[in-house]
């Protein structure tokens, strides 16, 4: 954060605090990303200003990339901003998050099949619904947030639901909802993630995002899945 | 060895933060706390002018004969104030921990209107754990 | 001897077809697939297809550019497209029970073949051919599935909206020469 032209405001500023605003610079944190992360931008060809075409850059290439989480709590912070300015409600934001998240859903699952399939020599579609669940908690959990869910249960009074817990979502994990709009979780972006996942496969779904806090997870966060009607028919019939 | 309270004063003078810990001040009115945000955002910006080397980044620390106040001038004019007794070497940390926290818990709260009052839940807990 | 290939979205509408004539020595003619296929289509809806094709072919002309293409074989746009079409079904019926995404030869009409490749996301790449090259497909199918994956990617294109991409139609007629 070492700015090299100080702000006019700032002329307070001098060299000599130059020095000791190095130390000042939150980089030390971890919640920085380290300079030395990859960047998911690198070019693959050395010329300065031509970027490459993306049907040649390699899908394993940014596999293991890391994105910084500071840059990503920004983005999503405008992202919600910028949708907040546009609905009219609670409900209207949440759908709009989740939306949003549908859209990334639809890549992430292609991405994700490919990088674990591609290579096999008879690659394989999840068909049975508990299989996919699974790998949603662990697979695309892994993929788009870097650690698998932490739990995953079964409504003990809905046979069609099934949720998806997060102790500490790393998306909202620097958001605070203010207490009129209590009932809002920022994780219908997650939620909207999951519905594309299911629904790529086959198993179409409501999903939806509440905030279920406990004393030791203040923003422990439940992903709600309700399955339609013909995909319990079909994993029924599936099962003889 | 005591902490005493915690003022964040943004770039044009105004309290958006006040905590105090303890007993140990006095009880101040909001306007009285105002007043005295804005009074030390003007003497801090005369302090910075005062350097008879060059340009100064104004003061660190305003001493009376019970407590101080550490002033944390971050490059975006925001200053975090840190009210503590005469001996607290752990203040300097204590105030970048805070800015972290600040960063963290304030600037990516998209809730957070920049230069307005602070009311994240989360910055208040974290606060409180770090300073409480 | 021709390949024709259909992405089809989830919905089943296409979003990209592609028609390869293969430069490779064609053999259809003494393929045993190819003479076995006719006694398939006993059924009387694939008679009146059969007329039709037939009927159609009859006014149109013959392209191809190495591979012999037969009179009243099918080779009709019109055909082509109905053949994709009618073989939904039969992918649909085995992709509910196979987890595989490479379904080798999951349907025959006339000398076609239909192989189909269905993604996680439900997108099917369908593939009518004439002769037997099972290794060559399923490499083509996944070359094709890493360039829809990479065309997933960029931000400009929606998911589901026919590809329009220059680089990868010219990709896939790239891949399609080298292994069809």
């Amino acid at each position: 954060m070492s700015y090299p032209q100080p702000h006019p405001r700032f002329s307070v500023l001098s060299n000599s605090s130059l020095s000791s605003a190095e130390h000042l610079s939150p980089a030390s944190s971890s919640r920085f990303s380290l300079p030395s992360a990859p960047s998911i931008n690198t070019a693959t060809t050395p010329k300065p200003g031509v970027r490459p075409n993306i049907y040649d850059r390699p899908l394993n290439k940014t596999r293991n990339a890391e994105v910084s989480a500071a840059a990503f709590a920004f983005m999503f912070s405008e992202i919600v901003q910028y949708t907040q300015k546009r609905v009219s409600g609670i409900n209207d934001l949440e759908r709009r998050l989740n939306t949003l998240g549908y859209r990334i859903g639809t890549r992430v699952l292609e991405l994700m099949a490919w990088r674990n399939e591609s290579a096999a020599k008879a690659p394989k579609r999840e068909t049975r619904f508990l299989p996919a669940l699974m790998s949603i908690h662990t697979h695309v959990w892994r993929a788009v947030f870097g650690k698998p869910a932490d739990a995953i249960e079964k409504s003990v009074e809905n046979a069609d639901e099934y949720m998806i817990i997060d102790n500490d979502p790393p998306i909202t994990r620097n958001i605070s909802v203010p207490r009129d709009m209590s009932s809002l979780s920022c994780s219908s972006f997650t939620a909207g993630i999951v519905e594309a996942v299911l629904d790529g496969l086959g198993f179409s779904a409501r999903v939806t995002a509440h905030n279920t806090p406990n004393d030791q997870y203040p923003n422990r966060t439940t992903i709600l899945i309700k399955l339609e009607k013909s995909v319990l028919e079909r994993e029924e019939a599936l099962k003889t | 060895m005591a902490i005493f309270g915690l003022w964040v004063i943004n770039k044009a003078g105004g309290l958006v933060y006040e905590r105090s810990f303890g007993d140990g001040l006095p009880h101040l009115t909001s306007n009285e706390y105002l007043v005295l945000a804005g009074t030390l955002h003007g003497i801090h910006a005369i302090t910075s002018r005062l350097s008879p080397t060059g340009s100064s980044s104004g003061a660190h620390v305003i001493s009376g004969e019970t407590f101080k106040m550490n002033i944390l001038l971050t490059a975006t004019g925001t200053k975090f104030v840190l009210l503590t007794s005469l001996v607290e070497p752990t203040a300097d940390s204590m105030l970048q921990k805070v800015y972290e926290i600040y960063a963290d818990a304030v600037m990516k709260n998209p809730f957070h209107t920049p230069e307005m009052p602070i009311r994240s839940e989360a910055f208040d807990t974290r606060i409180t754990t770090l300073l409480g | 001897m021709s390949h024709h290939l259909f992405l089809l979205s989830p919905s089943d509408t296409p979003l990209y077809s592609l028609t390869h004539y293969s430069s490779k020595p064609s053999q259809s003619t003494s393929s045993p697939l190819a003479s076995n296929l006719p006694s398939w289509s006993t059924s009387a809806f694939a008679g009146t297809l059969t007329a039709l094709s037939g009927a159609s072919s009859a006014s149109q002309t013959q392209h191809g550019q190495g591979g012999t293409v037969k009179i009243g074989g099918g080779q009709d746009r019109h055909v082509i497209q109905m053949i994709a079409n009618a073989s939904l079904d039969a992918i649909e019926e085995v992709m509910r029970k196979e987890s595989v995404m490479y379904l080798k030869s999951v349907d025959k009409f006339n000398e076609w073949t239909v192989s189909a490749f269905v993604t996680p996301g439900n997108m099917k790449f369908v593939l009518l051919h004439e002769s037997r090259n099972d290794d060559g497909i399923k490499a083509f199918f996944n070359d094709v599935w890493e360039l829809y994956v990479k065309t997933m990617l960029n931000p400009f294109h929606t998911a589901h909206t026919p590809i329009r991409s220059p680089v990868f139609d010219a990709r896939v007629r790239a891949s399609a020469k080298k292994h069809l």
